[in-house]
């Protein structure tokens, strides 16, 4: 398995699937497509409507996200290879990816080479699958550095670090601190 | 200070009742010394389930590696790198597994600045503690650490024992170690181990002052009787000079390197095996000698990696001097990549006929005892010396002290001591060699030197024996 193969498909992404709105595309439709071509079962009524925009307080933008998504697990590796279905479902009801559209316009995963990378990564790692040449390590410490909402996090963390710079120099001065557990030698 | 039982008590949350005794007999002891602090373990069910977790894989998970980060690490550096701002900075280069080498160093430096980078975001700070230091470096920073870290020292020093053939563990309590040291004000306290089922523990001075009577400490030893006596070369050499006979099982001996022939010195003037530890506040424990070769280090600790860098922190070849650099460790509060101990000295990653897989590594001019003279020629402890610095903003310091007994000590400070603050420090240090010495201050931008103290006066201790 070859991530450097599945990118490619993401290019030939047809406009419309970015500039679609509730009218033109039904995104359940095409996860239900995807699901059977997979030979998975498809959705309940009950899980289609949250792929329904006009029954969901989902945005627009995660449609476009969900589409995209169905698009690429599209790629003919995943149907000639048995993939796991219980995996499959995890990572279409992903409830992070709600974020993830938030926080990435649904077009850069197709025209940012980094966001490109992110979304192919994000759907083998969630199959439990490695792109070749790599291990489970090497490829979990290239989504960790690729996540958007990893970055996005960290970049919180790191406005925060007055806060927690502010927190240590207060556990550091607390009496407690000051108590140190016995060891018996020292250096 | 009136010791209070309970107060040392309530320090140990695994306390059992059978352990009174051992508190009594060590804390209440008619030749005890006089104690000013109440210190325990601190040890929780939970911490203990952690430091038992350690032992067990102290034993079973020893390997042997050379230069190359072992696999191991990479989970452990996974791990952290989405928790410490630090972490995923120097982890950011896409090949950082495959070429950790050029993985960004850390140094004593950072730990006084990049502190919020480093401690994971989501680590609770509630039971963080400092551990003092003694002041082997002349970089002083405070060190958080936690209680279950701290915790660990027990196996280490067991598993250490254990290599050279000591096997020490007690069903019912009696006194586990006696820690000695001779400065002229330290922490002294005692307590109980839950780790060594409620075994004892005493730090204590040998400082005249803190003796009712010159012969207490012999008889309070005996009456102790430590399984473990643990101190650094020159309180063990107080120890003998001031005919203080009573012999423990075990002699551990931290903070400098020893040679062969020291060692044996030592082993012939206690009678009792001597193992030497190399231990920083920062890494904990990293090497115990070798029983085979005494001059040498295994790698104690199953969750360190050390490296040998140049000064432009790359590796050197196996058997070069260089400096010793440590990735990862068990303190919460400090993971550790590629941390630069300010120590030098270089691995050898052959096999060993003892049977420790870990490689062993070798001390180059690294922590030798140093020792001041005043002007009667009585030996003064630097150690003395950081006590009285911490007092004061200083980043780093220098202190030197030539054969004509001149003492200078340059200092880095975070912003000028004026002549007050400057004058007291002044009196504070001659003090410590009863007022009659040459003592120039330097405030300086920069200091050079990473040992704290150097001195023109050759302290041959062993020499100096009494015996
Ligand atoms: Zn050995």
């Amino acid at each position: 398995m070859r991530y450097a193969s599945l990118c490619p498909e993401i290019y030939f992404t047809k406009p419309y699937f970015l500039g679609f709105d509730e009218d033109s595309v039904h995104t359940s439709a095409l996860v239900n497509d995807r699901l059977l071509s997979l030979g998975a079962h498809v959705l309940t009524q009950e899980e289609s409507r949250r792929f329904n925009l006009a029954n969901s307080k989902e945005s627009i933008a995660y449609l476009k996200l969900m589409a995209l998504l169905s698009y690429l697990l599209g790629y003919k590796w995943f149907i000639q290879h048995q993939i796991s279905f219980s995996k499959l479902k995890k990572l279409i009801f992903k409830t992070d990816l709600e974020k993830l559209s938030r926080e990435v316009e649904a077009s850069c995963f197709v025209k940012d080479n980094d966001r490109r990378e992110e979304i192919c990564r994000m759907i083998l790692l969630h199959l439990d699958l490695y792109p070749q040449g790599e291990d489970e390590n090497l490829a979990k410490d290239r989504m960790l550095t690729l996540d958007s909402l990893e970055q996005a996090r960290i970049i919180t963390k790191s406005l925060e670090a007055q806060e927690r710079a502010r927190e240590i120099r207060e556990a550091l001065e607390r009496k407690r601190a000051a108590e140190a557990a016995s060891k018996m030698m020292r250096e | 200070m009136e010791v209070k039982l309970n107060e040392v008590i309530k320090r140990i949350p695994l306390f059992k009742e059978p352990w009174k005794k051992t508190l009594e007999k060590l804390g209440q002891s008619p030749y005890a010394p006089a104690w000013n602090s109440y210190c325990g373990d601190q040890i929780t069910d939970e911490y203990k389930a952690f430091v038992d977790e350690f032992e067990k894989n102290l034993y079973l998970k020893r390997f042997p590696f050379n230069t190359e980060l072992p696999d191991q690490f990479i989970g452990y550096l996974l791990a952290l790198k989405p928790r410490s701002l630090w972490f995923y900075e120097a982890l950011e280069n896409k090949n950082w597994i495959k070429e950790f080498h050029t993985v960004k160093t850390m140094d004593r430096g950072d730990l006084q600045k990049e502190l919020k980078k480093l401690i994971p975001f989501d680590e609770k700070l509630d039971d963080l503690i400092i551990n003092p230091t003694s002041g082997t470096t002349g970089q002083p920073v405070k060190v958080p650490n936690h209680p279950k870290a701290i915790g660990c020292y027990d196996p280490l020093i067991l598993f250490a024992l254990h290599q050279h053939g000591i096997y020490w563990r007690t069903q019912s309590p009696d006194t586990a170690a006696i820690q000695i040291c001779n400065q002229q004000n330290t922490i002294t306290y005692f307590t109980a181990h839950s780790f060594y089922n409620g075994s004892g523990f005493a730090k204590i001075n040998l400082n005249n002052r803190q003796w009712q009577r010159e012969s207490d400490r012999d008889k309070y030893l005996a009456e102790a009787d430590p399984y473990i006596l643990s101190g650094d070369p020159y309180s063990f050499y107080s120890y003998l000079n001031q005919g203080i006979h009573f012999h423990p099982k075990t002699l551990l001996s931290t903070s400098i390197s020893l040679s062969k022939i020291e060692i044996t010195k030592l082993m012939e003037e206690f009678q009792a095996p001597v193992i030497n530890i190399y231990s920083l506040n920062e890494t904990g424990p990293i090497g115990y000698s070798c029983p085979l070769e005494p001059d040498t280090f295994h790698i104690l600790p199953h969750d360190i990696f050390v490296e040998i860098l140049d000064d432009n922190n790359r590796s050197v070849e196996p058997g070069k001097i260089g400096n010793i650099h440590i990735t990862g460790g068990r303190n919460p509060y400090l993971p550790l990549l590629r941390y630069k101990t300010g120590d030098q000295g270089w691995m050898d990653y052959s096999s060993c006929d003892c049977g420790d897989k870990m490689p062993k590594l070798h001390l180059y001019n690294a922590r030798k005892m140093v020792i001041f003279k005043n002007l009667k020629g009585q030996w003064i402890n630097p150690v003395d010396v950081p006590r009285i610095l911490k007092d004061y903003p200083i980043i780093k310091f220098h202190m030197t002290q030539d054969s004509n007994l001149d003492c200078e000590l340059s200092i880095k400070t975070q912003y000028p001591l004026g002549n007050a603050a400057s004058e007291i420090l002044y009196k504070k240090l001659t003090s410590l060699f009863d007022d009659k010495i040459n003592l120039t201050i330097l405030e300086k931008e920069e200091i050079e030197s990473n040992q704290p103290f150097e001195s023109e006066i050759d302290f041959t201790f062993l020499a100096e024996l009494a015996y």
